[in-house]
C-alpha cells in the first residue's frame, strides 16, 4: 500500500474537517477523550454476535443503567459480528446466525445509546462487522479497528428493497432503504459516497485530496482506488480503512486502543461485559430449551393417550416458550424466523388449548364419564391433544 | 419483509368496503382531487420571484413593472403590463419600438423587476400572529434553473422572532404508518390547541414514518395548510418517507436530526406506480407543497419520478439557501441522476437548504429555532402520540386473537357457540369504531379482518339463529 503513509495526515485532517460545526448544525457529538485524566476509567460494551437477537437494544437498556452507575471516563463499544467468516468459497456459515434485518431497530438502537450516553467520549473498536454490524462501525464518529477486523456487507441494506418490478417503484424503495441505511454513516460523519459504494454492487469507489480534505468519489478517477469492480462492493479491511482514513488506527487490544487515545494506564470496568454475556448465555440457553418445548407442543408424548393431559401438556409447553419469548425479543426473532412460530400463533394456539380443556370438562360433567375429546364443535386447531381419540 | 412495501398501496378490498370511518371509503388517489383545487387558486394569486441578482419581486399578472434585463450583452429596461412571470421567462406587454408589443425575456436574463402600477389592492396579512401566506408561482413543470427557497429564506427569518405571547413550543411526536400510527387527527388537535393559545405558536412535529396511505396524505394537506395560516409548523425529522416526506415538506422549516432520511414519494397501487394524469396531478402538487414553503419544487418531483435529476450550484458568496437548482446532473452537487429516486440525508438536505438545520436533541434544536431554551408549553402533543399509540398498540395485539377465536370458542352447544361468537363480532365492531387503522393495518398484513358490513351481518344472523333456538327451547318446554 503505496499510500498508506500519505494518508496518515489526510486521516487527521479529515478528522479535524469532519468535527467543523457550522451554525446549522447543532447535532453534538461525544465529547473527546479526556486528556486530564492519568488512569481512566474504561467501560467495554460489548456488541458481539448476532445482530438482533445477541446484539438487540433490551440488553442496552440494562448497560446504560449500569453506565450510570460505574460512572466512566471512557466507552468503548467493542464490535465483533459477522455473517460469514473468511473462507468465503466453503460456505460453512452457520445461515441462522446472520444477522437479522432490522434496519430501523438497528437505528433506534445507535440513537439510543449515543444519546443516553452523550456525556461520555464514546470510541467505537471494530474487531468484524461484517453484514448489519458495519452499519454500527460507521455510526461513531471516533472509529478504530483491530488489524483482522473486516467492514463490509451492507449490500444487504440495498437487497431489502429488491423484488419490485416497476421501475419507480423499485427506485423508491432502493431510496427509501438506503437512505435510511446512509443515516448511521450521517451519525458517525462519514462521506455518503462510503455507504453508497458499500451498499450498491455497481459503485466504485476512489478518493483524492483536495487541499487537506479527502474527497471521495464513486468512480475509479481518484488517486487512491478502493474499489473498482462494478459487480461487488468493496471488502474493506482494517488495513484500508487505516490508510484511506476511514478509521482512526489499528488496535489489537484495549490496551493498545487505550494507548493509541494516549493512556498508558487505565482501569477497566468490566460489569458491561458481564451484563452482556449473561444476557447471550440466558437467551440462548432459554432458545435450545424452546426446541424441546416446541416438540412437546407438537407431539405431547408421555400422555398415555390421554386427550386432556395431552392438550394439558402442550399448552404448558407453548406457555413457557411464550414467557421466553416475552423475556427475550431474541427468542421470539429465532423462532419466527426458523420455524415460524409466532408470538401470536402460540397466543392464539393456548387460548385454542383452554378452550379444547373446557369443552372436555363439559362433556365430561355432561355425560358423566371419561375424556370424550373436543367434542363436535368447530376449533379443532389447538395444541398437542389431537391423537388422544 | 418490505416495510416500505405495502405502504402506498390503496386498502385492501376487504376492509375498504367495511371502513368506519368516512375518510378511509373515499377512492384512492382522491389526493389528486385536491391537486386541481390548488391549482385553480394559484392562477388568481400574487407571485413572488428571486433573480439570481438577489432581489426578489412580489406582485400580480397585470401588474405594471420595468424589468432590467440583459440582452446581447447590454443591459436593457423595459416597461409595461405583466403578462407572465414564472421560473421560465417573464412576459411583459409594452410599448417597442413605438409599437406596442409582447416581450419575452427568459428568467435567468432577467436582473430585477419592480412593480409600479399595482393592479390589486395591497395585500393584508392574513393573521396577526402568524405568517403571511403568499402563493407560490406554479412549480414543478418548468424544468428550468431555479432559486432556493427564496420566501422560504424570508419566512424564515420572520419566523424566528419569536411572538409576544411566547410561552413555548407545542411538541407532536408522530410515528408509524401514515394512516395508521402518523394521522391527520393529531396534527389538526395539535392545531386546536394551538389556535386555543393564540396565533403564533410553534409547532414542532417530529415525524419518524416509512410513509403510508394516500387519503390520510390528502387530509394532512389542507389541515397544516390551515395551521400554518396561523402557526410557525416546523417538521423535526428522523424518518420521512413518501407520504411522511410529503407531510415534512407542507411545514414551514425542516430540521433534520442526524439520521434522518426524507424523499421516496412514488406513489403507487398494487405495485404499479401510478401514470399519466394521476401521475401529473401528484407531481404538480407536490411541487406546489414545497414551493409553498419555500422549497423547490424539482426537489419533490425528485422524490416522486425515478427518471428526474436533480442538482444544484452555490452562487460565489452564497449559503445553502442560495443554492439553484437545475434539473440535470450538470451542477456541481448532483443529488439525483436519473436512475434513481430522491431520498435525502441530513447533510445533504442542510448543504442546499431543504434543512434549516440538524439537531439531535430538542435543546440543540431549541437553539437553532432561536428559542431561549426547549420548553414545551403543554404535554397535549405528547398525550395525544401517546393515547393514540396505546389504542394503535392494544388493538394490533388484541384484534387477531379476536380475528382467530370467532367461530372457535364457546363449548359444546350451540348456545353457548353463538354467545361466543355474539361477544367476539361486538369486540370486533367495537375496534372496528375505535380503531379503523387497526383494521387495515393488520388487513394489510394478512391477518384476515372481517369487513365491518360482514360482522354487522354476521350478529344480526347470530342473534336471529339465538332467537330461533330460545323460541325452539321455549315452544318443547311449552309442547312438554
Amino acid at each position: 500500500m503505496k499510500f498508506a503513509r500519505a494518508f496518515m495526515p489526510i486521516a487527521i485532517a479529515a478528522a479535524l474537517a469532519g468535527s467543523f460545526v457550522t451554525s446549522s448544525v447543532l447535532a453534538t457529538d461525544t465529547p473527546s477523550v479526556p486528556t486530564t485524566i492519568a488512569v481512566p476509567k474504561v467501560y467495554v460494551i460489548p456488541m458481539e454476535g448476532q445482530m438482533g437477537t445477541d446484539i438487540d437494544k433490551s440488553i442496552y437498556e440494562d448497560i446504560v443503567k449500569d453506565v450510570a452507575k460505574a460512572k466512566p471516563d471512557i466507552i468503548v463499544y467493542r464490535l465483533k459480528s459477522a455473517d460469514f467468516d473468511d473462507n468465503y468459497y466453503m460456505n460453512t456459515d452457520d445461515k441462522r446466525e446472520a444477522g437479522i434485518s432490522k434496519l430501523t431497530d438497528y437505528r433506534d438502537m445507535v440513537k439510543y445509546l449515543r444519546t443516553e450516553l452523550r456525556s461520555y467520549p464514546q470510541i467505537m473498536w471494530v474487531n468484524d462487522a461484517v453484514g448489519w454490524s458495519a452499519l454500527l462501525a460507521l455510526a461513531w464518529p471516533d472509529m478504530y479497528m483491530s488489524s483482522k477486523a473486516r467492514l463490509f456487507g451492507l449490500v444487504k441494506v440495498s437487497q431489502t428493497a429488491l423484488g419490485w418490478d416497476d421501475p419507480d417503484v423499485a427506485a423508491k424503495m432502493m431510496a427509501a432503504w438506503t437512505g435510511i441505511g446512509k443515516g448511521f454513516l450521517e451519525m458517525g460523519g462519514y462521506p455518503l459516497e462510503i455507504g453508497d459504494a458499500l451498499m450498491f454492487p455497481k459503485k466504485t469507489l476512489s478518493a483524492r485530496w483536495e487541499g487537506r480534505k479527502v474527497k471521495w468519489t464513486l468512480d475509479n478517477e481518484g488517486t487512491w482506488i478502493v474499489d473498482d469492480n462494478p459487480e461487488r462492493t468493496p471488502l474493506l479491511n482494517a488495513q484500508i480503512a487505516d490508510d484511506s482514513g476511514i478509521s482512526d488506527g489499528t488496535a489489537d487490544s484495549v490496551d493498545d486502543l487505550l494507548f493509541m487515545l494516549g493512556f498508558r494506564e487505565f482501569t477497566k470496568i468490566d460489569s458491561g461485559e458481564k451484563l452482556f454475556k449473561s444476557y447471550v448465555d440466558d437467551w440462548r440457553r432459554d432458545f435450545a430449551k424452546c426446541e424441546d418445548l416446541l416438540r412437546q407442543v407438537t407431539d405431547p408424548t408421555g400422555t398415555s393417550g390421554d386427550a386432556e393431559k395431552a392438550i394439558g401438556k402442550a399448552k404448558r409447553a407453548a406457555e413457557d416458550i411464550l414467557a421466553m419469548m416475552k423475556r427475550y425479543p431474541a427468542i421470539e426473532t429465532r423462532l419466527q424466523r426458523e420455524r415460524g412460530v409466532s408470538r401470536l400463533a402460540l397466543e392464539n394456539g393456548i387460548a385454542a388449548a383452554k378452550e379444547q380443556l373446557r369443552r372436555i370438562k363439559e362433556a365430561e360433567r355432561a355425560k358423566g364419564r371419561g375424556p370424550g375429546g373436543g367434542g363436535n364443535a368447530p376449533g379443532g386447531s389447538g395444541l398437542g391433544g389431537g391423537k388422544s381419540k | 419483509m418490505n416495510k416500505l412495501g405495502s405502504q402506498d398501496c390503496d386498502i385492501p378490498a376487504g376492509a375498504r368496503s367495511g371502513a368506519g370511518r368516512s375518510s378511509l371509503v373515499r377512492r384512492p388517489f382522491a389526493i389528486l382531487a385536491a391537486a386541481t383545487l390548488l391549482l385553480t387558486s394559484v392562477a388568481l394569486a400574487e407571485t413572488r420571484l428571486s433573480f439570481k441578482s438577489g432581489q426578489s419581486w412580489r406582485g400580480e399578472i397585470a401588474d405594471t413593472v420595468s424589468v432590467v434585463y440583459v440582452e446581447g450583452g447590454k443591459e436593457l429596461t423595459l416597461e409595461g403590463k405583466l403578462l407572465r412571470a414564472d421560473k421560465t421567462m417573464v412576459v411583459v406587454e409594452g410599448i417597442m419600438l413605438g409599437k406596442i408589443a409582447k416581450k419575452t425575456i427568459f428568467f435567468g436574463d432577467v436582473k430585477s423587476m419592480t412593480t409600479t402600477t399595482s393592479s390589486a389592492p395591497a395585500p393584508v396579512a392574513s393573521t396577526s400572529g402568524g405568517t403571511s401566506t403568499t402563493t407560490p408561482p406554479p412549480g414543478g413543470t418548468s424544468g428550468g434553473t431555479t432559486t432556493a427557497a427564496p420566501s422560504g429564506a424570508a419566512q424564515s427569518a420572520e419566523h424566528k422572532t419569536l411572538p409576544a405571547n411566547y410561552q413555548g413550543v407545542l411538541f407532536l411526536p408522530i410515528e408509524g404508518m401514515v394512516g395508521t400510527g402518523t394521522r391527520e387527527d393529531e396534527i389538526k388537535k395539535i392545531g386546536q390547541e394551538a389556535d386555543r393559545l393564540g396565533p403564533g405558536q410553534i409547532i414542532v412535529i417530529e415525524i419518524t414514518s416509512p410513509g403510508g396511505m394516500v387519503i390520510e396524505a390528502d387530509q394532512i394537506h389542507p389541515t397544516i395548510m390551515d395551521i400554518r395560516k396561523r402557526h410557525r409548523v416546523i417538521a423535526w425529522i428522523k424518518e420521512a418517507i413518501s407520504a411522511a416526506a410529503f407531510t415534512a415538506l407542507h411545514c414551514d422549516e425542516i430540521y433534520f436530526m442526524k439520521e434522518g432520511a426524507m424523499g421516496s414519494m412514488t406513489m403507487f397501487a398494487g405495485t404499479t406506480a401510478i401514470q399519466g394524469a394521476e401521475l401529473d396531478a401528484w407531481l404538480k402538487l407536490a411541487g406546489e407543497v414545497a414551493a409553498e414553503s419555500g422549497r423547490d419544487p424539482q426537489i419533490a418531483r425528485c422524490m416522486i419520478k425515478k427518471s428526474f435529476a436533480l442538482s444544484y450550484d452555490i452562487p460565489e458568496g452564497g449559503g445553502p439557501k442560495d443554492a439553484v437548482f437545475r434539473p440535470d446532473t450538470k451542477g456541481k452537487v448532483v443529488l439525483d441522476t436519473p436512475d434513481t429516486m430522491l431520498t435525502i440525508n441530513s447533510s445533504q438536505a442542510l448543504a442546499c437548504g431543504i434543512s434549516d438545520g440538524t439537531a439531535d436533541t430538542p435543546e440543540e434544536l431549541a437553539k437553532l429555532l432561536n428559542l431561549p431554551e426547549w420548553k414545551e408549553v403543554n404535554d397535549v402533543g405528547r398525550r395525544l402520540h401517546k393515547d393514540w399509540h396505546r389504542t394503535l398498540d392494544t388493538g394490533m395485539e388484541e384484534i387477531p386473537k379476536l380475528v382467530f377465536r370467532l367461530g372457535r370458542t364457546g363449548g359444546i352447544d350451540r348456545v353457548g357457540q353463538i354467545g361466543a361468537d355474539i361477544q367476539t363480532c361486538e369486540k370486533l365492531l367495537a375496534w372496528w369504531a375505535k380503531c379503523t387503522e387497526c383494521m387495515i393495518e393488520l388487513s394489510q398484513k394478512g391477518i384476515g379482518v372481517p369487513p365491518e358490513e360482514s360482522l354487522k351481518e354476521r350478529l344480526i344472523q347470530l342473534r336471529d339463529e339465538l332467537a330461533a333456538i330460545k323460541k325452539q327451547e321455549r315452544d318443547n318446554k311449552a309442547g312438554n
